[in-house]
């Protein structure tokens, strides 16, 4: 049993932790800056060194491998994915490291090493390869960034699924899965390819499974990207924020996205293709023969 | 005390990098080994960094409840009684 003074003190430690925690939540609330640069100096060099030790066991992965044939074709393809993500956009990208992936962070979030001074600003558009947009810078600091993902469980998107060729919302479930709603009769099936028409990039990724209940009024598809967000080291980054875009917009987006379903990206050398300039000039040459051979037939029929 | 900061050091190591199904019982063993308050600061901080366009300061939250869970709960543990 405990006595009166062993409950007042467990009162009075009760009321403490109730005035700290209304205190914390107005802060929160209302006056973020100063509790989000404290939190900046702590938690960075925790992500910072946490990176530094994934890429050291990473890299230590690549060394101990005795064909140094796989090491040169690693290298080769990161070379290759950040050549693409800088040379992506007329606009140019920010190339930012990944330092805290979502399987480790709360929030279902992803946090990079380029932030304020970098030129990142808020609601910019992050790509996880040349044209796939993988979400939103959330909050910029001095030095990192934090996106959210939009399969971060309460972000919802307007996407398009190809196949059925509908609209729809998708809501992000967390783990990198966004699910779809739609009404049963609408044949949404495995491997259909969704796009997100907002973020300015065209397909996310596919349907990997499908929830239908004959007796629900609505069915789910389960969407995931082909880029394993949990592995991703680089990003890039937009310079320009999101904005809210119109109907029409949205449609010539997914018509492009559509178009770019049919190409291959095929290394330079490896692609057999006729230069344009070349193929016009033999046009040319091959009109002006033709019509030679008719003036040579002219004037044949003619004497 | 030491012992105490080396605690507190490694839920924030664990909090920003392990799902929170494990932090969450060493969170509450140490709330109920020490009268934590500060636990609550490192959910704000956590909330502040991560979370700060979410609706609800999920961190701050959970961490209140479990310094009010441990402290109800010690008047009733048998070992707080020994």
């Amino acid at each position: 049993m405990m006595n009166s003074r062993q409950t007042s003190n467990i009162k009075l430690r009760l009321i403490v932790a109730l005035i700290i925690f209304i205190a914390s939540v107005v802060f929160w609330r209302f006056f973020p800056t100063p509790i989000q640069l404290a939190s900046e100096n702590l938690i960075n060099p925790l992500l910072k060194t946490e990176s530094f030790l994934y890429n050291l066991t990473s890299q230590n992965q690549v060394d101990i491998d005795p064909s140094l044939k796989e090491e040169l074709d690693y290298l080769r393809a990161e070379n290759a994915t950040l050549l693409n993500q800088l040379n992506s956009n007329e606009d140019g990208r920010i190339v930012a490291g990944v330092i805290g992936r979502p399987s480790a962070l709360p929030y279902d979030v992803i946090v990079i090493d380029r932030g304020e001074q970098d030129g990142v600003i808020k609601d910019a558009p992050v790509y996880a390869d040349q044209h796939r947009a993988i979400g939103f810078v959330a909050t910029v600091y001095k030095n990192s960034s934090v996106v959210i993902l939009i399969t971060t469980p309460g972000f919802t998107s307007t996407v398009f699924v190809y196949g059925p060729n509908i609209y729809t919302t998708a809501e992000g479930m967390g783990g990198g899965v966004v699910r779809i709603h739609v009404p049963q009769g609408i044949d949404i099936k495995n491997g259909d390819i969704v796009a997100i028409p907002s973020l300015s990039s065209g397909v996310y990724g596919s349907i990997t499974a499908v929830d239908s209940i004959p007796s629900r009024s609505e069915q789910y598809g389960y969407v995931t990207s082909d880029i394993p967000i949990n592995s991703l080291r680089y990003v890039s980054v937009g310079k320009r924020p999101l904005t809210p875009i119109s109907f029409e917009e949205a449609r010539s987006t997914i018509d492009s996205a559509r178009r770019e379903l049919l190409q291959v990206p095929v290394p330079e050398g490896v692609l057999v293709e006729v230069d344009i300039e070349v193929a016009t000039s033999t046009e040319e040459t091959l009109e002006g023969d033709v019509r030679e051979d008719e003036g040579e037939v002219e004037t044949e029929t003619n004497l | 005390m030491i012992f105490r900061i080396l605690s507190f050091i490694s839920i924030v190591i664990l909090s920003v990098f392990i799902t929170p199904l494990i932090s969450l019982p060493i969170v509450l063993w140490y709330a109920l080994r020490w009268y934590a308050p500060e636990i609550i600061v490192l959910g704000l901080i956590i909330d502040a960094f991560f979370g700060g366009t979410n609706g609800l300061p999920y961190y701050t939250t959970t961490a209140f409840l479990l310094v009010i869970l441990a402290e109800s709960a010690k008047g009733s543990l048998m070992i707080y009684h020994l």
